[in-house]
């Protein structure tokens, strides 16, 4: 309906109390804080007067009235550290996540948040919740670190073994290098070498020597070579040649491969015996997964409190606190205030927004209108204080989305579907609105679908021909949409008519509020004229042409008056009858609501066609249903996002582009930020 | 010794059918807004990726963008199936002539084409969405109604294509 008139707060509180008074409007959730650094600087400017006594009633500040106050910064421009990002949540969230793994009772679709009063809330933010979730939080840390150690040391001795293995043949200590008489070098032959071959070349050459093969691999084969004392320096050469590669393995010490892989294979078992212990560990630890998600609000909603509190300014004893209140909400942040009062010594005070203050920007709509608000806030909401279209524009949604969407059962999936959703889901609120906004316009999809005869696209039809041997049939109340497109074709450029001409009529009518009768006749009547001639031309052919050559001599008069030329004046007057381009243009945009109808109409009866394709038998009949539920439900997803996007443009463009002043910044009141409890409204006292 | 080689004139014949037309048409509606379409969703799917690496839970609303260029394959699919339904192809019992056949392959020449090129323009679009959204996750709405300005020009070759079939 409108833009919600905004009213400025100023309070002030001892500095002891600030955060309790940002706690309490919290709980109201309908208080934007901003910076109020320039009011306590114009208070350091004009000191103020000292402190009222407590017990007499609400305290006055008479320095400074509301004509003193100064200009609240830009609404939003300060920036706020989100709360999620802040590090104890951050821990908190990551030890959920990770518990999460391990719950037996995993958290299910249907799984709903615990409801808990503020009361109980905030007496668990006042004990040790929190403290007690980050010592478990740090242990679930620990315990995953200690795992993924784990899985580090295992890759690494699994590396160990596959090292080993062949060697498992070789009975020697892998460190011994050298006896009194000979030496020993294990190493590798590159692969395609024959150690035999090699072997016997190296007798020939130095004998007194010998290469032993022991395992074939894909790196080569793995040999063992050992020659007299005496040889080992000759040796070198040709074993270089002959691409042996030494391997040393004198780490594993005084041992044989087997043996050292006995031991590798029992610290890894002693590594999987503490990982079994480590998950049961977590698995215990789930039993905390409620207390730690109930910190991790505590936590999230004390970050936000915390940056809401950076935006206050402090004087010496006391803190400020400025902030935009919802003109509804005066009484009910008033009520709350005045019970602080009772304890606390707290003065404040409501103002309207001033010259130059930029209030935030809240949608006031009945509740059927709000899910239409969505539409508006992914383009821009309306700067404050202009004119909020929700409501002319959830009618043309409406209507548009279930021409575009136009099939019966498409459209109760949509509404039924929705409205369970609603009800059984634990929706997050943005999510929730969207799937509601789905909800309304599933009825207009099906209101389309009974007028143009679409039941899962021809689906009456195409069973009764296929299946039962029967005619074709016309099951639409008005007309079929794919038989006779250039009916719906027409359709559509109606409801794009009025869509325009609704959005030239919301310009005229806000050109008159602004009271500019001069531009709203000249600018916006002259082509209401126009058009009106050229509809009626077709009906009473003399009334429309004298009609459209009024609008248009309306046109080339006035359009040129900005100029003092009076060529110009004229020239520019006729040039103005141009713009009957952009008209015509975006009329035909309006097409796209026939093209995206046919389309999933199209795709639908493709559907039918290939899921009764095996005709009527038995193989058919249990056919036809899978392929019907899974293609149906493929077409409405694609199709709904079609529509979704170009139902929204052709408001964004063809719509808003007439009238719409947007640059609204959104109202962000500061509020609990919760994630995985629910918290029932009322407030403790 | 016969040879069974065909002159020009029967190689035209037999295979220039009216049928045979349509059939290209449809061919052509499939195949070209189909490659459209995927090096789209391919252009806009690696734009994502690098998002995803820094910001993962963004997931859903990219795979809003990536789905737009999607689109024009599914242009062209529709337009190959009605087609095929007016050749008798899928369902039979109808005979094309060379005129008929020609006028329902350059009906789909529309979708074909345009479903080609502007699936990868609106990539492109698409894909500095997601550069947008890295910035400004929030500003999805904006995002999505700058490629799908793009896609305007799809939808028209489409109802052109369409009309001009189902007018067949």
């Amino acid at each position: 309906m409108s833009v919600s008139a905004m009213k400025k707060l100023t309070a002030v509180v001892m500095k002891r109390d600030a955060s309790y008074l940002l706690r309490r409007l919290m709980w109201l959730g309908c208080v934007q804080v901003t910076d109020s650094t320039p009011y306590v600087q114009l208070a350091d400017s004009a000191p103020l007067a000292s402190p009222s006594d407590e017990s007499g009633g609400k305290p006055a500040l008479p320095t400074v009235g509301s004509g003193a106050l100064p200009v609240i910064g830009a609404a939003g421009s300060v920036g706020m550290s989100d709360p999620f990002a802040d590090p104890e949540v951050k821990r908190l969230n990551a030890a959920i996540k990770l518990l999460k793994k391990y719950s037996r009772k995993s958290g299910g679709l249907f799984s709903r948040r615990p409801v808990m009063t503020v009361t109980e809330f905030d007496a668990h933010a006042e004990s040790d919740t929190v403290a007690d979730a980050l010592t478990v939080a740090d242990t679930v840390a620990g315990l995953s670190r200690r795992l993924e150690e784990i899985k580090a040391a295992k890759s690494a001795i699994a590396l160990e073994i596959q090292a080993l293995e062949p060697w498992l043949g070789y009975e020697l200590p892998l460190s011994l290098t050298s006896t009194a008489d000979t030496q020993l070098t294990l190493g590798y032959l590159p692969p395609g070498r024959d150690a035999g071959e090699t072997n016997a070349a190296l007798l020939e050459e130095l004998g007194e020597c010998h290469l032993e093969s022991l395992a074939e691999g894909v790196a080569g084969s793995f040999c063992a070579f050992i020659c007299h004392r005496s040889k080992a320096d000759a040796a070198r050469e040709p074993l270089f040649k002959a691409g042996f590669t030494k391997l040393d393995l004198a780490a594993y010490g005084d041992t044989t491969a087997a043996s050292a892989m006995r031991t590798l294979g029992a610290r890894s078992e002693k590594l999987d015996a503490e990982v079994e212990e480590i998950k049961q560990n977590l698995t215990d630890l789930t039993s905390e997964l409620p207390a730690l998600e109930l910190a991790a609000d505590i936590a999230a909603t004390d970050a936000g409190c915390r940056a809401s509190k950076m935006l206050t300014s402090d004087t010496a004893e006391t803190t400020v606190l400025t902030g935009w209140v919802p003109a509804g909400a005066e009484a009910l942040v008033n009520d709350e205030l005045s019970k602080i009062l009772k304890r606390n010594s707290i003065y404040w005070e409501f103002a309207d927004p001033a010259e130059g203050d930029n209030p935030p920007v809240k949608l006031l709509n009945r509740s059927l209108f709000r899910p239409f608000e969505s539409v508006i806030a992914l383009y821009s909401l309306p700067a404050y204080g202009k004119y909020d279209p929700t409501v002319i524009m959830s009618i043309f949604f409406f209507v548009i989305f279930g021409l575009m969407l136009g099939d019966a059962i498409y459209g109760l999936i949509l509404t039924v579907g929705g409205l369970l959703a609603v009800k059984l889901l634990d929706l997050d609120e943005g999510i929730k609105r969207l799937v509601k906004l789905f909800a309304i316009c599933g009825v207009s999809c099906t209101i389309s679908g009974l007028l143009f005869g679409s039941w899962l696209g021809d689906l009456p039809s195409a069973f009764n021909q296929n299946m039962l041997g029967g005619e074709a049939l016309n099951v639409a109340v008005w007309f079929d949409m794919v038989t006779d497109p250039m009916t719906f074709l027409i359709l559509a450029l109606a409801v794009g008519a009025l869509h325009l001409l609704t959005g030239m009529g919301i310009q005229m009518y806000l050109l008159f509020k602004q009271r500019r009768p001069f531009e709203a006749i000249f600018d916006v009547g002259s082509w209401f004229v126009l058009f009106a001639g050229i509809g009626l031309y077709f009906i009473v052919k003399p009334v429309g042409t004298v009609l459209a050559i009024a609008g248009a001599l309306m046109l080339v008069l006035t359009q040129g008056r900005a100029s003092k030329n009076p060529i110009m004046k004229l020239l520019k007057g006729i040039m103005s009858l141009y713009n009957i381009i952009n008209y015509i243009s975006d009329l035909l945009s309006y097409s796209r609501i026939m093209a995206l109808g046919l389309a999933s109409a199209v795709i639908a009866s493709v559907i039918n066609i290939l899921a009764m394709l095996a005709g009527p038998n038995i193989v058919g009949f249990i056919l036809m249903p899978v392929i019907l539920i899974f293609g149906h439900l493929v077409n409405l997803l694609i199709n709904l996002l079609g529509t979704f996007v170009h139902t929204s443009r052709l408001q964004y463009i063809e719509f808003f582009g007439k009238f719409y002043e947007d640059g609204g910044q959104p109202f962000k009141p500061v509020s609990p930020k919760l994630k995985h409890v629910r918290v029932d409204g009322e407030t403790r006292d | 010794m016969e040879y069974s080689f065909m002159s020009f004139a029967q190689f035209l014949s037999e295979y220039l059918t009216g049928t045979n037309l349509a059939i290209l048409g449809a061919f052509l509606a499939a195949s070209l807004a189909g490659i459209g379409s995927a090096k789209g969703v391919g252009i806009v799917a690696q734009a994502a990726n690098g998002l995803l690496t820094e910001s993962p839970d963004l997931f859903g609303k990219v795979l809003l963008l990536e789905a737009l260029p999607g689109t024009q394959g599914i242009y062209g699919l529709i337009t190959a199936f009605v087609v095929m339904l007016k050749a008798g192809i899928i369902g039979g019992g109808v005979e094309l002539t060379l005129a008929q056949g020609g006028y329902l392959f350059i009906a789909c020449l529309p979708i074909a084409f345009v479903g080609l090129i502007s699936a990868i323009h609106q990539a492109k679009v698409a894909a500095s969405g997601v550069n947008l959204l890295a910035k400004q996750p929030d500003e999805i709405g904006k995002a999505i109604t700058n490629a799908a300005l793009v896609e305007t020009y799809a939808i028209f070759a489409l109802l052109v294509s369409l009309l001009l079939i189902i007018f067949f």
